[in-house]
This record gives C-alpha cells, structure tokens and sequence, in this order.
C-alpha cells in the first residue's frame, strides 16, 4: 500500500511543474495522491460532489485497466473503490458532469455518453496519474492514486 | 478389466528427494499476457528481453504504473519486479524481471504461441501490415497498416515520442503493452488510440534503446 498525500500537495505540485505537470516516475514509486474517506456509505446523502476532469482534446489515450470497482459519491467526492481495496479518484474526461446530486453522467473520448450512480460498479479505461486538470477534485477527498479516464464499462457482475 | 485395478499399492515405490538447489519453475513467462497490479489485470506484456548483464524479463508500456505480479495461464500469478522505464519523448515501455523464466515467445491468440525470430527494423514499417494482441481483447487483429513512424503525440496530454502510428484501434483497456508483431517478427508494444481511430505502439528498436535492452529471439 503506497503513502497518503494530501490533494493539496498534489495539486501544489503539479501547478508549480506549470505546463509540463506531469507523473513520469518509475512505476514503483510513491505516487501522488489524494483522499477523502472511500468509507463513505453508498447510500449517504449527496450533494453536488466535484467532477474532477481534463481535457482530451487533441490527444491520444492510454489503454490500461483501472481494475473493477464499485463507484462511490459523496458530498464531495466521487471515489471508485476497486475490488482489491485501493481506492481512487477517477479523474473524467470533460465535459463529464453531475446535472443532479446522484447522477454523474460520464462522456468518454468518443463521445459516449454514460450514467452511472453511486453503488455502480465499474471499470475505468486510461492510466494512472494525474494530468492537466480542468476542474482538480475537491482537496477533502482522499485516495490513494488518481486515474485518467478516457472510458468507462459499467459491470454486471 | 479395469486395468487401474491391476495395480496393487505394494507395486508403488515413492522415493522423496530433498535438497538446498533452486525450486524449478515449470510456468515460464512470455509476451501477450496479464500483468498485474496488486491484484488487478492492468497491462498486457509484450516480449522477453535481456539486458546487457544478462538479466531477462518483460517488456511493456511505460504508462503502466505499480506492476507487481505476473499472470501466465494455468498457474497462480507470481513475482515481478520493475526495472526501468521510458514514459514521454523517449517513447512509452518499461520492463520487469520475474520470478520465473522469461522465454523468446509470445501469445499471438489466447492459447496459441509463437517464437521470435526477428526484430522489424522501425524505417521498413510504414505501409506494411501488422497484427496485435492484448489479454483484454483476446484476439489477434491484422487490420492495421502503418502510416508513420518516430510519431510525436500527447498522451493524456503528456508527449510521447518514437511511436508508430497505424490504421483502426482495435484495443481495449488492459492491452496496453501488449505485443504488435507480424508473422514470428516483434514491431512494438502497444501504447495508444486517438479520436481518429488510430493505433500507436512503441517500436521494438527504440523500445529497446530507451530501456537498454534486447528482446529475446530463438
């Protein structure tokens, strides 16, 4: 299990890197991170939780696997918490957004358009890191990793 | 009869050996395989490799991050452990040693291997086909071509240099890394699709420069 940083830090980072922010480092090590408590019940109330994301323009996409997870929003976050217990803060391509304090409406690289709510599981296409932000998650959320996501399967399992 | 109940146990001898030598691993480890990240199928590998000091291992994208286990079919997934990587204008691969022997092959489909026998030199690829496998789609495709190569191109909006770029995505989340080839002969491993629907994989010869390797051939 890797260290908890603060999102602060993280963010503090990444801004000072200016434009060239960005997660190269050997796979091995520590990486930034960020938390709010994934212990959160699924079935909490919610408020208008931030939708962290980055913009996919003019870019290519990673194609690695975030693992299976079930998704987890709160007042503030929006957590995916995987099977093997490492929770992450999935970081959405825009223009993803929450039009209600339940629903986060997912648009993938192609243009897809998917809803999922808290209680889904899921399973995230795209990389480990942490990228450009256009909106960075809220700094009270924790977790141990963050995800660019560029595609999104929601589980039937 | 059956011919099972001609055998008596007094016909058995079991003679048990023990010794201090090296447990022999029977599974090795090829390309075209899951690669996991405590616990979690999140890249495909690409090709053996060895560097200079005759360490072998596994190749596969640099953007995979935390790799910690390897899943060869058949048995329980074992060690790996990370050795270097390039991630950005250098291109997109990294390696690993495991625990197990890491022979010149490759998955070309879910049950069916292949030996390598050649490197494709990264100036002979364009308008040539080439075929790829990843764990998560499962199957070999042929439908590409390659357009260009020493392609520089945001990923994620990081810049990543000396990819080839080809015709048609055919991948799925988990085949990064995995193996581009043609025939018996290694071209890349896999890195990339755009909004265009094209592909990007890392060339074999400067995957193996930037990580200061070679893929193993028979």
């Amino acid at each position: 299990m890797r260290p908890v940083l603060h999102l602060l830090l993280t963010i503090a980072t990444a801004t000072v890197a200016g434009c060239d922010a960005d997660d190269r480092q050997p796979s091995t090590a520590p990486r930034p991170v960020t938390s709010e408590s994934a212990s959160a019940s699924s079935t909490e109330p919610v408020g208008a939780a931030t939708v962290a994301t980055w913009d996919p323009s003019s870019s290519a996409f990673s194609m690695s696997a975030s693992g299976p997870g079930t998704l987890q929003i709160s007042a503030k976050c929006i957590l995916l918490v995987l099977d093997n217990g490492k929770v992450i803060i999935p970081v959405w391509p825009i223009p993803s957004s929450m039009e209600s304090g339940e629903v986060l409406t997912i648009v993938d690289v192609h243009g897809n358009e998917t809803d999922v709510r808290s209680g889904d599981r899921i399973e995230l296409s795209g990389r480990t890191g942490v990228p450009h932000f256009v909106t960075p998650p809220d700094p009270a959320c924790e977790a141990e990793e963050m995800f660019i996501a560029n595609g999104v399967e929601v589980l039937r399992y | 009869m059956d011919r099972a109940a001609l055998i008596e146990p007094s016909d058995l001898e079991l003679i048990v050996k023990t010794g201090n030598g090296p447990f022999v691993q029977s599974a090795p480890s090829r390309g075209g395989n899951w690669l996991l990240d405590d616990g979690v199928r999140e890249c495909t590998s690409g090709f053996s490799v060895v560097d200079n000091g005759g360490v072998r291992g596994v190749m596969t994208a640099g953007h995979c991050a935390g790799l910690n286990r390897f899943e060869e079919p058949g048995v329980a997934p074992y060690g790996m452990t990370f050795k270097d990587q390039s991630w950005g204008e250098g291109g997109d691969v990294e390696w690993h040693t495991t625990t197990h022997d890491e022979l010149a092959e490759f998955y070309s489909s879910e049950f069916v291997w292949r030996d390598v026998t050649g490197i494709r030199s990264t100036n002979a690829m364009v308008n040539n086909s080439v075929c790829r496998y990843g764990r998560r789609t499962n199957v070999r495709t042929c439908n590409h071509v390659v357009q260009a190569v020493f392609v520089n191109v945001p990923v994620d909006g990081i810049p990543v240099g000396d990819l080839a770029r080809t015709t048609n995505n055919s991948g799925l989340k988990g085949d990064s890394g995995g193996p581009w080839f043609f025939s018996t002969v290694a071209w890349g491993v896999f890195s990339a699709f755009d909004g265009d629907g094209n592909s990007y994989f890392t060339t074999a010869r400067e995957a193996e420069k930037q990580v200061a390797v070679s893929i193993r051939k028979k």
